[in-house]
Order: C-alpha cells, then sequence, then structure tokens
C-alpha cells in the first residue's frame, strides 16, 4: 500500500491541470467503477449519489452522499425533480468537492432522477467555481420506455446550458456494435466500458507527461467552442495492424455514425494510447487518416501516450466538436498599458472581440463566475469576459 | 422630540451589512452597532440565490442586534445593481402674477410624471431646481413671473430585480422603511456640502457593481449603476492564472495594483497550486495589468457617460471613491488618470460618534443610509416643513 500512495503521488506531481472525475447516479457510478478498475493511477474519482447502499456497494473511494433529507438515503425512483432537489440540498458539499479543480469531467447516465436531475446541478456549482466541465453522458436504450427518453432529453438540455460541453453517447447507437443476441446485462457492461474507455483516453494525456501531450488549453479551445455539444468515438486493435483496426473500427463505426461526424466536425482531438512498440508511422497514419475524413481546415489535435504493458495494443479516442465556431482572430491590437510599453496581440492567439463574444454562446467559459446571470453588455461589449480577453492580450505574456 | 433607532440594511454582494444609528442628545447621529457578514447568493448587486441571500442577511441582522441590544423591526434598504440609472425631467407651468404653494406643488407633481419602459419603476425622484421665466436657483414661493419651471432627477431601476431584494427584507419578517438607491446613500454619507456644491463624482466600488453619482451646479444631475465590480478582477485573474475564485481573491488583495510598475515586468510572484503539483508563478505585471485594464475601463466607461452630457467640466471637487473596491492599491491615480480630476478616497463623515474602525470607505453606503433614514424621520417629525422642502432638504443641497 506504501508503494502504491508513493506511487500516487509521483503521479501527482506530473499533473499539469486538476482534474476531477465526478459521476453522478447510479449508472455513473457503473461507469467509473470499471474505470476504475482498469486505472492504473486514477485521478480524484468521486461518486455523488442520492442512494447511500449504491454509496456503499461502490469501489469509488471518494463519496458524496445528497439529499439525505429529501431522498431519504434512498434512490429517486426515476425522478428527475428529485435528483434536482437532492442536489441542491448539498451544495455546500458540492462546491467542496470542485473546488481547486480545473477540469471536472462528469459523468451521468441521463433518463435516471439522480443522474438526469442532478448532474446539472453540479456541473453549474463547478463553473461558478472556475472549473471548464465537459460531461460525458449516456442517453437510454429505446427499449428502457418513453418516459425516461423523455426525461433524458430534458437533462440534456439542462446540462448543455450548465456546462460547458456536453459530449453524448446515445446507448442506441451503442447497440448496433453489438451482436444481436448480446444479454442485457452485457449490454450495459458494453456501454460502461465504453464511457470508461473515453475518459480514460483524455485523463491519460491530460495528466501525464506523455510522449505526445494534449494541452488543457487544446481541450479547452475545443470545449468552449463547441457549441456545448462534443461528439465521442472509441476504437481500438492489437496485433501488427493495430493502428488500422482503430482506425477502420472508428471511421466505419456506428459511435462517428460511419465517419459522418468526423466529415463535419471543424475540431477534434485524438488521443492514442499504446505500449513501448507504438511507432510514429502509426501516430502518421491515423493523423493523415482523420485528416482525409475531416472536413478541409478542421483542426486536429494528437496526443499519444505511451503506457506500459500495452505493448501490441492500441487504443484510439476521439473527442470532435461537430458545430465548432473557430474563435476569430483579432487584428494586431495595440495598447497603452501604463508605463510599460505597448502590448501587441501575438498573431493567432487572439481571442474573441467583444461583439463576437456577444454573439457566440461559445465564448460563455470567458465569462466565468458570471455565466449564469445576465450578462452586462454596454455599447455591444459584454463586459463579463475579462478585458484581457476581449482586448486579445495575451496572458501570461 | 425622540426619534427610534434607525437600522440601514445593504444587501451586497461581497458583504452584508446592518447599521444602527440613533440621536443623540444634540440632535447628531451616532452609529451605535454593526452587522457585518459574509455575503453569498449574489452576483453583480442582484439576488442569484434567494436562500442564502436571506441567511445571510439574517447573521448580519443578529450580529447588529446583539450589538445593539434591540429587536430590529424595520430596515431601510440600500439597494444597487437592477440597472438602476437616471433621467433627468423638466416641467413648466405658466403662473399668473405671485406665485404660490400649489403652483409649486403642481410644477412638482408634472416633473415627476415621466412614462418609463413597463419593466421600470421609480425609486427616486429627487428636486434639481426651479426656474421662474427662465431664472434658475430660485425659491419660486412669493415670486412673481409668468413661468415656473423645475427639474428633476428619475432615478428607476428594473421593476422585478429591486423586488427581489425587497422580498428578502419582507422573507425575514421586517417593515421596509424605504428602498434608497446605494450610490446616492454613499454620497450622503462620504460628500461634504462643499464638495457638493463645487461639483463632485461620487464612485462607490462594490463587490458586484459600480456605482456613481454626480453633483453639479449644487445638484444631483447624473446617477447610475455599471454592472461589473471586484468580482469582475477576481474573475479576470482566475480566468487569466486558472485559479479558483477564493485564491483570485486573495491573490487580488495581495498583490494587485491597479497601475503597472516598471519593477513588476521582472518581478514574479508564486501561484497557488495544489498538493504536490509543480510550483507555478506569475509575473506580477501581468497581474497589474489585468486589474488595470478592468479598473481603467469601469471608470472610462463612467468618464464617458459624463462626457456625454457635457458634466465632466463641472466636478470641482474632483472625484471620490468609496466602497470595498477604493482599498485597492493605486485606484485613486488611475482614477486621477483617467478622468483628468483630482482623486481622494471617501469615508463616512457626516454622523458623529464613528470610531476609527469606521470611518472606511466600505461603510459610507451603510452610514448614508442610516443618515438618510434619521434625516427623514426628523423631517417626519417636524410636519411644518412644505413639500418641496421636505424633497429638497435631502439629496439636494440646500
Amino acid at each position: 500500500m506504501a508503494a502504491n500512495s508513493e506511487n500516487a503521488q509521483d503521479n501527482v506531481r506530473e499533473l499539469r491541470c486538476r482534474v476531477l472525475v465526478a459521476g453522478v447516479g447510479g449508472g455513473a457510478g457503473n461507469v467509473l467503477g470499471h474505470a476504475l478498475a482498469e486505472w492504473n493511477e486514477p485521478p480524484t474519482v468521486a461518486a455523488v449519489n442520492t442512494d447511500a447502499r449504491a454509496l456503499d456497494a461502490t469501489a469509488i473511494g471518494l463519496k458524496v452522499p445528497i439529499g439525505r433529507t429529501v431522498a431519504k438515503g434512498m434512490g429517486t425512483g426515476g425522478d428527475a425533480e428529485l435528483g434536482r432537489l437532492a442536489a441542491n440540498e448539498d451544495l455546500d458539499a458540492l462546491r467542496a468537492l470542485v473546488s481547486g479543480h480545473d477540469l471536472l469531467l462528469l459523468v451521468a447516465g441521463l433518463g435516471g432522477g439522480t443522474g438526469t436531475g442532478a448532474a446539472p446541478v453540479l456541473a453549474r456549482i463547478a463553473r461558478e467555481e472556475g472549473l471548464l466541465v465537459l460531461a460525458y453522458v449516456t442517453l437510454p436504450f429505446a427499449f428502457e420506455g418513453a418516459r425516461r427518453q423523455e426525461q433524458a432529453q430534458e437533462g440534456l438540455a439542462d446540462l448543455k446550458q450548465s456546462a460547458d460541453a456536453v459530449v453524448c453517447l446515445p446507448n442506441q447507437r451503442l447497440h448496433a456494435l453489438l451482436p444481436s443476441d448480446t444479454s442485457l446485462p452485457d449490454a450495459f457492461a458494453f456501454v460502461d466500458r465504453m464511457m470508461s474507455a473515453g475518459i480514460r483516453g483524455l485523463w491519460t494525456l491530460l495528466a501525464r507527461d506523455n510522449m505526445l501531450n494534449l494541452d488543457f488549453s487544446d481541450l479547452q479551445s475545443l470545449v468552449e467552442n463547441s457549441g456545448n455539444e462534443c461528439c465521442f468515438g472509441f476504437g481500438e486493435g492489437q496485433g501488427a495492424g493495430k493502428a488500422e483496426q482503430a482506425l477502420q473500427g472508428l471511421l466505419d463505426g456506428p459511435m462517428l455514425e460511419k465517419g459522418r461526424v468526423i466529415a463535419n466536425s471543424g475540431a477534434m482531438i485524438l488521443s492514442v494510447a499504446g505500449g513501448p512498440d507504438l511507432s510514429l508511422a502509426e501516430l502518421e497514419t491515423i493523423h493523415r487518416r482523420f485528416q482525409e475524413a475531416a472536413r478541409p481546415g478542421a483542426r486536429i489535435s494528437l496526443g499519444a501516450a505511451v503506457l506500459p504493458g500495452w505493448t501490441g495494443r492500441l487504443a484510439l479516442t476521439v473527442l470532435a466538436a461537430e458545430h465548432w465556431i473557430p474563435p476569430p482572430k483579432s487584428g494586431a491590437l495595440v495598447l497603452e498599458t501604463g508605463p510599460e510599453a505597448p502590448v501587441e496581440a501575438p498573431p493567432g492567439r487572439g481571442r474573441k472581440n467583444a461583439q463576437q463574444s456577444e454573439l457566440q454562446l461559445g465564448g460563455a467559459n470567458d465569462r466565468g463566475r458570471f455565466r449564469d446571470v445576465a450578462p452586462t453588455i454596454v455599447e455591444g461589449a459584454d463586459l463579463d469576459v475579462p478585458v484581457f480577453i476581449r482586448r486579445g492580450i495575451r496572458i501570461p505574456s | 422630540m425622540s426619534i427610534e433607532p434607525i437600522v440601514a440594511l445593504e444587501i451586497g454582494t461581497s458583504r452584508v451589512r446592518v447599521f444602527v444609528g440613533e440621536a443623540r442628545e444634540d440632535g447628531a447621529l451616532m452609529i451605535t452597532a454593526v452587522g457585518d457578514a459574509a455575503s453569498s447568493g449574489m452576483r453583480k448587486g442582484e439576488i442569484f440565490h434567494f436562500d442564502s441571500v436571506c441567511a445571510c442577511v439574517e447573521t448580519a441582522l443578529r450580529q447588529a442586534e446583539e450589538a445593539a441590544d434591540l429587536k430590529i423591526n424595520e430596515v431601510y434598504l440600500a439597494l444597487s445593481g437592477s440597472q438602476i440609472e437616471a433621467l433627468p425631467t423638466r416641467a413648466e407651468i405658466p403662473v399668473d402674477g405671485e406665485i404660490a404653494q400649489e403652483d409649486v406643488d403642481h410644477v412638482l407633481r408634472m416633473a415627476k410624471e415621466v412614462t418609463l419602459p413597463a419593466d421600470r419603476e421609480i425609486l427616486h425622484s429627487i428636486f434639481g431646481q426651479f426656474a421662474v421665466d427662465g431664472l434658475p436657483g430660485v425659491t419660486p414661493v412669493g415670486l412673481v413671473g409668468q413661468r415656473l419651471a423645475a427639474e428633476m432627477l428619475i432615478v428607476h431601476g428594473v421593476h422585478s430585480r429591486m423586488v427581489n431584494l425587497v422580498r428578502v427584507v419582507k422573507a425575514l419578517k421586517l417593515e421596509m422603511a424605504e428602498p434608497l438607491f446605494s450610490g446616492l446613500c454613499s454620497a450622503q454619507a462620504a460628500l461634504s456640502a462643499d464638495q457638493k456644491r463645487q461639483g463632485a463624482l461620487l464612485i462607490d466600488l462594490g463587490g458586484g457593481k459600480t456605482d456613481y453619482v454626480v453633483y453639479a451646479q449644487a445638484k444631483i444631475a447624473d446617477a447610475g449603476v455599471i454592472g461589473v465590480g471586484g468580482d469582475h478582477v477576481t474573475n479576470d485573474l482566475a480566468r487569466a492564472f486558472r485559479l479558483s475564485t477564493t485564491e483570485a481573491e486573495a491573490l487580488k488583495w495581495q498583490h494587485g495594483d491597479a497601475m503597472v510598475s516598471a519593477a513588476g515586468r521582472t518581478r514574479r510572484l508564486p501561484l497557488p497550486t495544489a498538493a504536490g503539483e509543480a510550483p507555478r508563478t506569475a509575473k506580477l505585471s501581468d497581474l497589474q495589468t489585468i486589474v488595470h485594464l478592468r479598473m481603467e475601463e469601469t471608470f472610462g466607461l463612467i468618464a464617458a457617460r459624463l462626457k456625454r452630457q457635457k458634466l465632466l467640466s463641472l466636478l470641482g471637487a474632483g472625484v471620490v471613491l468609496t466602497g470595498g473596491g477604493a482599498h485597492l492599491k493605486n485606484v485613486a491615480p488611475l482614477a486621477e488618470k483617467v478622468f483628468g480630476l483630482p482623486c481622494e478616497i471617501g469615508v463616512p463623515r457626516n454622523a458623529s460618534g464613528l470610531t476609527a474602525n469606521l470611518a472606511v470607505p466600505e461603510y459610507a453606503t451603510g452610514v448614508g443610509a442610516v443618515l438618510h433614514g434619521y434625516r427623514s424621520a426628523r423631517a417626519a417629525a417636524e410636519r411644518s416643513r412644505s413639500t418641496w422642502k421636505r424633497l429638497a432638504h435631502w439629496f439636494g443641497v440646500s
């Protein structure tokens, strides 16, 4: 145990971005339980639930019970309103949970009570605390009934309002990946595995010193300009043709609608995980194939991690923004700032100008703690957005 | 004449404060108790989470009740946000010969009648001045003329947002004495009669918003709110350096500076990090630039409004800064630069019995609200005053 915690310390030291993974509700607990089992060096993972028994049962160490008064330690019986009330009862606990982190990967199964009702509340609290919030959600299978579907759609709309971006995994789409005789528990387990792979793929790239690192700002740029919605795909391969295999699974598979999602996306992040045998040629192939599949001018960021024990194995995770709006380049702004020399905006790194930030939903994160209140618009400028961002001044300089 | 203790409640974005004032034997006002609690559930001077706000107000009320040994039943509420702005109005009536009190009442009623957008409500109708046959600044009753004019300033805000603040008072089972624009309260406490006569701009730098009030040509010429406050500085820093709100707030008060210094370009500051995270630093000049840009913009917006109304050249006494933001390093030199006028930090001055620790800029609003309450109560006790005098004695300069 001692060696383990030392190991964990080392990993924490490597973190450049403080990631919190939180699962809200029972479905999410299953996904993260699955992820933890395969995770060598897990980030902070928390389970948020109304159901005390489910919390007791989960392998996740950090447990945040909510709604002890309204839900009395039971589930919500599929009532999203109860889930929302439960979260509102424990706002302080949720705030304490998220504070001190940069990124929240929020996991929720939409359709049920706690996931649907409480997840938007947690997302809102996290954004108030200045975190970038990326929500990974599943939508119910068609056979789970119309009520769950409807409730899930309402929850999704709420979550899109309160999170920076939502990565939505319709279970129905995954259904197509499974043989028709798959049993119900196997189908759910498969969904859990897909989700956990997607979350792990992203976290690995952000949190470790990798062969090819993904910067937090790459993710931030993708998420903030995604129009509140991202799409996620996962493919893996083994043996000699592992890159081809993973690519084929992804680009021809149903998760990205046989490549249609990639063809439509303005920006995407590719995360490659492999063993020590991961070659540059494989990375080049992956990058080229995505470049060909994507629309001209799409922004493709690629990160790669080499994991011990992964020899002969390759996993490819994609986060793509179909509704991506490129952050406009500001002209060379020159500004006197006190006795300092004029600061010039570096070309290409300029941020939205005032007018655009008013028009763009994607600029919401720039408003930080003010994003949920009415904006202060004066002469077309959203004053809640930091002045340095509106004027395209790069900080840190 | 005995006046009950006056209680003012200020629900701010960062603090909730309660001030209790009592009349001394010599008639001067003395602040006898202060309740001061952290605020939550407020954004930009407006309510964001009703229950949190109520809980904070309750804490501050209990503090003040205990300190004053008094049960608080009624409060003057200093409010802001709500897109409060001011509209100057003017009415003129023909008169025949000697001007009577009825003529004065009539013209004042007319000047107060304005048509505002449906979602807005009048918060104050402040008397400016009378003019008889084009001669301004006169006391009309008894004069002979043909035309009597009155000028007023109508301070109004978005009804629903002001009502939400009033609802907090109701929820706590308190009586509402009067809602007051917090900027006017600050001006009452921090500006001297001389400053008002010479013309002055008062800016109250709050946590969630910035109030301003302009005295020019011996009357209140403009007032308003800009929905930008100290929280915006904090948010800018949090965004730039990837800090939590709490960390950014601490950094702002420790190293925040409204001016960029040459030394700042070489000095690096340690940034807070999570346990085990690699140490991070930031250039002091980056931090100074962020604060400078934000404050410069806020002052610049007020300066532009005043310039459009040609008021900037009428401010003989310069700029007075109140509110918690007045503690920000170099904020007065920056205001001098933006407005091209002398600038000072204002503290409550128009109430006696203040101990040294009450003479701070962030107490201007609360003390000003008590002052207003005290003077209204006194005026109510002296019913002999005529209508316009009662309007004029306060907010005006006479």
